[in-house]
């Protein structure tokens, strides 16, 4: 019985960070295991929804702890 | 916990302390964000805070959102762009850098619309994390936030909350399905 993908490899897949002999051996199973290539759509499409709000919501949450900031230090000279 | 617009107007409206704190909180972000976009000044930021939000209901005291009059975003958004103008304009009357507002003011007027939509998407994710942080378990959440959006690698996470790594992707998956959801449930109740 074949070996299904760990979360572990479909997360280094995805992201690119496998080793390129591991690579290989991934998309060898992927072209076998119709479970797996499901698996790795579903992670491709949750790393985009994820990546359309990253930086947006890094940079949101930096200004507004930034500004939050500025203003309780004002608040305390006051 | 995010209570519609609608309802939360509603109960600002009728005086309610907790509802308006909720309020400004909800939306405290998006506006000192917006007004840093458009190159106010962290001195600016409570003056825009008080107005946009006294706005809502200065106008008209007996002011009720209709959802299916407009989308709320679209309501806020004019909201915001007239008060980050109307401060432009106070500027402009006592300061010597005219030219300077004058570019700034110009660059609101072509660029707003557009910006505020991208911002008001950001808005909507920052609320569903925040959702997401109040309403799942604290390891679940944190197994998140350090995995996908503070860049750690699996193995780092889970020693760092004493979970296995089979849980740090469990985790992540259920708090992606709850952002998915938040997110349609949130946005949901605007009319196009």
């Amino acid at each position: 019985m074949m070996k299904h993908l760990t979360d572990a490899t479909i997360d280094q897949f995805v992201k690119k960070q496998l080793p390129d002999s591991e690579r290989l051996s991934v998309r060898f199973h992927l072209a076998l295991c119709r479970e797996c290539s499901k698996r790795v759509r579903q992670y491709h499409d949750d790393e985009a929804f994820i990546g359309t709000y990253r930086e947006g919501f890094a940079k949101m949450n930096s200004s507004f702890s930034h500004i939050q900031d500025f203003l309780d230090q004002k608040e305390a000279l006051k | 916990m995010y209570t519609t617009n609608s309802e939360l107007l509603e109960k600002v409206r009728a005086g309610d302390e907790s509802a308006w704190r909720l309020f400004r909180d909800t939306y405290r972000p998006l506006i000192y964000h917006c007004a840093k976009q458009h190159g106010l000044t962290p001195d600016d930021y409570p003056e825009l805070e008080q107005i946009v939000l006294l706005s809502f209901f200065r106008v008209n005291p007996n002011f009720v959102y209709d959802p299916r009059k407009g989308k709320f975003r679209s309501y806020l958004g004019i909201i915001m762009k007239n008060c980050i103008s109307s401060i432009f304009r106070h500027k402009k009357q006592r300061s010597e850098m005219n030219k300077a507002l004058e570019t700034q003011e110009k660059e609101l007027d072509d660029s707003f619309e557009e910006e505020w939509n991208r911002e008001w998407k950001i808005h909507l994710f920052w609320l569903s994390m925040k959702n997401a942080a109040e309403q799942m378990p604290e390891k679940v959440f944190q197994a998140f936030e350090l995995l996908e959006m503070k860049g750690g690698r699996a193995p780092e996470v889970a020693s760092a909350l004493g979970i296995s790594i089979p849980s740090v992707y469990n985790y992540r998956k259920k708090v992606i399905d709850f952002l998915r959801e938040n997110i349609a449930e949130i946005s949901g109740e605007e009319v196009e």
